[in-house]
């Protein structure tokens, strides 16, 4: 995912000079190459995440679109302030690719997990969040960023996530879309982890339940209508989503849902708090009952089954 | 100083009663952190430092005040340059006025919006680098607090600007040793400024910030000096121009009330008539 989005911003340095990769100690690959084949396209802040963020402020009100790479809970919690008063505020032209986010970082520990800085941006005025749930996504996200005037910020995993678009997939800010039509019951996710929502619908598929899989890559603004086209159509929802459910997809979902009197059951699969535990991936899944399997149960357990 | 020593005091003078007058109907607000850096101001909006013919060139100077408490003296500068009607600034702190108790960005003139301290100068290291890069001559003045420096994104901002070089930036430090709620040095001592500023690669300059003559001497080679950012760290007194005002720690965030302006229409030779009208 993370390659997907900096080698997109690669793309636009080379046809659009106004196009600045800024990173505070933390270039992948790919933005080494533009530190090396457009050295004036590119801009070490070191380790001052705060600085950088103001800095680019500072470059966008001077025509320049900064991309600002680093690990997401540096960019989007140590410096958060600056991202509201500087960047949000005044409506800089100014685009965050936070890598780590979710669970990524896994045995790392939580300070480098991103499971709540959601909850904070989509707070902020004039701000565009986007989860992309695989790298097609996050490429096509970060077209759109650089395409739109104004913040936007693309929460990135890491390497590997596996493809659940085609390669013409375009992506439309504010909506959802569904990826696997189902009857009984819909899961509502955001991010990666939506494999293994459509991972749950193939095993259910057996045992005769029918689960509906809606990918939700934004959650400011939200797709209020594909969720209660879901909810009338399936009665049933939980949100699915490697972030606190508070702040998270969970709270947005049922802010919609509550707002328009639904009516309709609905559940909430995500962190409860900062991420627990050691272990890979699937480990970290597993010890804070976000796996697969815990969704099954919960699908199970909603349908009364 | 370039032009005659009356001009510009007098100017210095005007400004200052025009930020009491939007105390006096404001009856809130920084004066005192105003005051202090009110003759700096002057000398970069009037003595042709600042090309304040180019408001809305890609090419104008930038000025951000960092230590954007001090808002009332940036506005009465700014209207008195014409950036927008004097008549404008006795709608300081009322209701939908574009003339907050911080800079906003709706105001022209402001780049950018300051008040959380420690903002406005990391804000400034991404013009001042923008400048560079598209071959532009506008230059980057900063006005910082001391108390502010106890903000650390001021030193990564330090750090960053010279690394890039950046010498097309000027930052002014407003040094007058008090901060919100008492004396710097009771707070958080600065220690040495001027080693510390060196130590981070910039080039330092000292002076009096109320002295024009060697405002204007320092603004003068922070323009000549190529090679790293420049720092003037300008000494002066918080509240300079009102007696009881100047150097009290008490004065941080509040307002004169009551008799405190007979005082002040007496030392500054005006009627409490003039404070009403501008």
């Amino acid at each position: 995912m993370r390659d997907a989005a900096t080698r997109l911003v690669y793309e636009t340095v080379k046809k659009d000079s106004r196009v600045l990769a800024l990173t505070a100690d933390n270039r992948n690959e790919i933005f080494d190459m533009i530190r090396l084949e457009y050295p004036e396209n590119y801009i070490e802040y070191g380790i001052a995440e705060e600085n950088m963020i103001a800095s680019a402020a500072g470059l966008a009100s001077c025509g320049k679109i900064p991309f600002l790479y680093t690990i997401t809970n540096f960019m989007s919690m140590h410096a958060f302030e600056f991202i509201r008063n500087d960047v949000c505020i005044p409506n800089m032209n100014v685009k965050f690719l936070g890598r780590s986010s979710g669970l990524t970082s896994s045995s790392m520990g939580p300070t480098h997990q991103g499971t709540e800085e959601l909850a904070l941006l989509r707070t902020l005025p004039n701000m565009l969040t986007i989860t992309p749930a695989s790298p097609i996504e996050a490429r096509e996200a970060t077209r759109f960023a650089y395409e739109h005037k104004g913040p936007v910020y693309i929460r990135l995993e890491a390497r590997g996530e596996k493809e659940i678009f085609s390669e013409n997939y375009s992506f439309i800010p504010g909506k959802g879309s569904v990826i696997r039509k189902g009857e009984d019951l819909t899961v509502i996710a955001m991010g990666s982890i939506i494999c293994e929502a459509l991972k749950a619908a193939e095993i259910l598929s057996t045992q005769n339940i029918s689960l509906q899989v809606i990918n939700m890559p934004m959650v400011r603004p939200i797709d209020s209508e594909l969720i209660m086209t879901a909810a009338r159509e399936t009665k049933c929802i939980i949100t699915y989503e490697e972030h606190s459910v508070y702040g998270g997809l969970g709270s947005a979902v049922s802010e919609v849902l509550a707002m328009n009197s639904s009516g309709c059951k609905f559940a909430m699969m995500g962190l409860e708090c900062c991420a627990s535990g050691c272990g890979n991936r699937q480990d970290m899944r597993e010890i804070n009952k976000i796996s697969c399997n815990d969704l099954i149960s919960k699908v199970r357990e909603m349908l009364s089954l | 100083m370039a032009q005659g020593q009356f001009n510009i005091l007098d100017i210095a003078k005007q400004v200052r009663l025009d930020i009491l007058r939007m105390f006096y109907v404001s009856g809130t607000g920084h004066l005192s952190p105003a005051f202090s850096c009110c003759d700096i101001l002057c000398e970069l909006y009037f003595d042709g430092i600042v090309d304040t013919s180019a408001i809305f060139s890609n090419n104008r100077d930038r000025v951000i005040l960092s230590k954007g408490h001090a808002a009332a003296v940036l506005y009465a500068v700014l209207a008195r340059a014409g950036y927008f009607e004097r008549s404008e600034l006795l709608t300081y702190y009322q209701r939908n006025t574009r003339l907050g108790g911080h800079p906003s960005t709706k105001l022209p003139g402001i780049e950018t919006p300051t008040g959380a301290l420690g903002h406005g100068i990391c804000f400034a290291t991404g013009t001042a680098k923008a400048a560079k890069l598209d071959g532009k001559t506008f230059r980057t003045y900063v006005i910082l607090g001391d108390g502010e420096s106890q903000e650390g994104s001021v030193w990564e901002a330090a750090e960053f600007a010279a690394k890039e070089c950046l010498d097309n930036m000027t930052v002014i430090l407003d040094n007058n040793h008090i901060q919100a709620s008492d004396r710097t040095e009771n707070i958080m001592p600065l220690r040495s400024v001027r080693s510390k500023w060196e130590s981070f690669g910039w080039y330092v300059l000292e002076t009096d910030g109320h002295n024009f003559d060697e405002l204007h001497k320092a603004f003068m080679q922070a323009k000549s000096h190529t090679g790293s950012p420049v720092i003037i760290i300008a000494e002066t007194v918080k509240g300079k121009g009102v007696s009881f005002i100047e150097n009290n720690p008490d004065w941080h965030s509040r307002a004169p009330k009551g008799t405190e302006w007979d005082i002040i229409c007496e030392e500054l030779g005006i009627t409490r008539k003039e404070l009403e009208r501008i």
